[in-house]
């Protein structure tokens, strides 16, 4: 062997080992190209090794060299493996599988919430309320234009010209006028008729003697009679009431509007022409408007992570959006930071190389939201569900999707809570691996 | 009352389990070798300590212990011996540079002095027939590389064995085996070239299959 081979060999083996000097790149390379039984030896050799690590890394010590290790050294025996399938779920996967059983349990509460709560509950409520009060109003028969019992149900923002809806009061309301005059200042019981100066928030009666708690108003506007009762709270039933305002079903005719005072009817109901009117929760700025949203994100990893993210974020596991929300339906963008724990690897200068990282990143995805019907007999808590696409900042895919429950305390201000699942793919040397997030998040909305 | 007290407090003492925290767990996976291996002679998270780098080491020592020592019983007993002798060393607070070239180091020096102890005993029958066991999950081609490695001469076997399955610098490897890194360098390469050899026939067909396998 002359010394040319011996270079020949120990620039073979250095590339093989990773240690080619630079300056002898060149020169390697085009021995490569050159000759043919050298590209042979170092695919072969490269093989050879490839072989041999990707076998070493499937052996491991067994389990009894383990346990007969330990016991000489008076360690404590190592736990047997646990068999079964669900204990062993249980401890590698408990977020998850809680994040499922209460995804389960919100959507349980969603559709048995929608179907029999809110709706039942008050067509019971008025039926009886309807029953009196016939008994005190001639009513004359509905327009064509009333919508029956049927679309209301569909549709609780039904408005048809001539209609008028009853009003039934929220237990506890001791100063209705009052009440109502609030109503009117946050838009909310938007009887379009009742007051000229509708949304000043200063309501008094027009017919000269005052409102009070007590008295029945009777006011005009543009000609229109409307007539307003004092609730008397020992009548009223537990109704399902959201935001303070409430419910509402379709009623009497506009035209019995003046015969309907308390005195006639003996109930507290509220008569008024409401065309256009529509229920609070359904003008509010959620369903027209845009929201601004600050959410955090508390979830578990997957693959597990064994190493910290190192970088020191200022929002991480946070996410800050822009939603447009329409009646049911919200579109927008969300731009947050997570950390994803990634495990992947793949084969550099003839070595399998396994990588971790928990890394830090920023992502930034458009999102869809659906709101349902808000559930009256919890409170007016709206369940939701939503998608998301977008990407990390690094170009890798993302995908997510969450269930979870709103509730408005105020008309601007939403709070959240949900589930969450995030899944990431990222590319390595021509293979797609994953990262997964499933976990709760939290945040409040501002809506303008 | 009191009675209630005093079983509870006896059905909890007889309850503590020498476990580990999962909180020290992600602490330890977050310490290097050397820090385990100090930390191994601490009271209390020695332990805990002494396990991680069990975990981390013994996937490599108990394979290097197969090659060098076929038999199940010799490569298990000199692989358990390693470790004790390395529990012992933390014990003793000896000053390791690098905990994973000074395991190897260990069993090499036990498997000498095996190998010494039982030359006078040895047949050549058994020296003939002897074969590394392999897992069962091992591929066709890697059991070939393990056969192919019984016609290497212990050095070439063991820094090739050092260098290709555990992935060892040869800096450390030169010393875990009391040598030069040059010296290793020139082993490794005619262990290789010998291996390719050897395996010339099967070479194409495993180069097939691993290019299937990547893709």
């Amino acid at each position: 062997m002359n010394n040319a081979d011996t270079t020949a060999d120990s620039m073979l083996h250095a590339y093989i080992d990773g240690e080619l000097a630079r300056g002898d790149e060149a020169r390697f390379f085009a021995m490569l190209a050159d000759d043919e039984e050298y590209r042979a030896r170092l695919r072969d050799i490269k093989a050879i090794r490839l072989e041999a690590l990707a076998g070493a890394a499937l052996g491991a010590a067994p389990a009894e060299s383990a346990s007969a290790l330990f016991a000489r050294l008076d360690f404590a025996p190592i736990p047997p493996p646990r068999h079964g399938v669900i204990l062993p779920l249980l401890s590698a996967a408990w977020t998850p599988i809680a994040s499922a059983a209460a995804a389960a349990f919100i959507t349980a509460v969603i559709i048995l919430g929608l179907k029999d709560t809110d709706i039942r509950n008050v067509d019971t409520i008025f039926a009886a309320r309807q029953e009196s009060a016939s008994e005190h109003v001639q009513q004359d028969p509905p327009t064509k234009e009333s919508p029956t019992d049927d679309a209301l149900r569909n549709s609780r923002s039904v408005t048809a010209p001539r209609t008028q809806r009853v009003i039934a009061v929220p237990p506890g309301s001791t100063d209705y006028a009052v009440d109502n005059a609030e109503r009117h200042a946050q838009g909310a019981l938007a009887m379009n008729t009742e007051a000229p100066d509708a949304g000043t928030g200063a309501y008094t009666g027009t017919d000269g003697t005052g409102v009070s708690t007590t008295d029945i108003a009777k006011s005009t506007n543009n000609g229109t009679a409307q007539v307003t009762a004092s609730p008397d709270p020992a009548t009223l039933p537990s109704l399902p009431t959201r935001e303070g305002v409430a419910v509402y079903r379709e009623g009497l005719p506009a035209t019995t509007v003046e015969q309907h005072t308390r005195a006639q009817s003996g109930l507290p109901l509220y008569g008024g022409d409401t065309r256009g009117y529509q229920p609070s929760w359904r003008q509010s700025a959620a369903d027209q408007g845009i929201s601004v949203e600050v959410r955090g994100i508390t979830a578990a990893s997957f693959p597990d992570p064994t190493i910290a993210s190192r970088s020191t974020p200022w929002m991480e596991n946070m996410a800050i959006a822009a939603y447009y929300g329409g009646e049911r339906h919200d579109i927008g963008l969300e731009f947050g930071q997570e950390a994803f724990s990634q495990h992947y690897g793949g084969v550099e200068q003839g070595k399998y190389v396994r990588y971790e990282q928990n890394l830090l990143t920023s992502w930034l995805l458009a999102g869809w939201r659906y709101r349902f019907r808000p559930l009256l007999a919890l409170g007016g808590i709206e369940p939701y569900a939503g998608l998301g696409a977008g990407a990390t900042f690094e170009g890798w895919p993302l995908l997510r999707g969450g269930v979870g429950i709103m509730y408005m305390p105020d008309q601007r201000v939403r709070f959240h809570l949900g589930l969450d699942g995030t899944i990431m793919t990222f590319p390595y040397q021509g293979r797609w691996f994953t990262s997964k997030r499933a976990g709760t998040t939290y945040g409040i909305s501002v809506l303008f | 009352m009191s009675l209630r007290l005093c079983g509870r407090f006896h059905l909890s003492a007889i309850c503590v389990k020498k476990t580990v925290p999962h909180s020290d767990s992600a602490r330890f996976a977050r310490m290097s070798d050397i820090e385990l291996y100090q930390m191994s002679a601490q009271a209390g998270s020695g332990e805990a300590a002494f396990r991680e780098l069990y975990a981390r080491l013994s996937g490599k020592v108990h394979a290097y212990c197969r090659c060098v020592a076929w038999k199940h019983e010799e490569s298990e007993d000199l692989f358990q011996e390693a470790f004790v002798r390395l529990y012992e060393s933390a014990l003793q607070g000896r000053e390791v540079v690098n905990v994973s070239g000074y395991v190897i180091k260990i069993a090499r020096n036990l498997w000498l002095n095996m190998k010494r102890d039982r030359k006078a005993t040895v047949d050549i029958e058994t020296a003939n027939i002897a074969m590394p066991e392999l897992p069962h999950e091992r591929s066709e081609m890697l059991e070939l590389i393990h056969m192919a490695m019984n016609f290497l001469s212990d050095e070439h076997r063991e820094a090739f064995f050092l260098r290709e399955f555990a992935d060892m610098p040869y800096e450390e490897i030169a010393e875990a085996t009391n040598t030069s890194p040059g010296n290793v360098r020139i082993r490794v390469t005619r262990a290789r070239e010998r291996i390719r050899s050897i395996l010339q026939p099967y070479i194409n067909e495993f180069d097939t299959m691993h290019t299937r396998k990547n893709s």
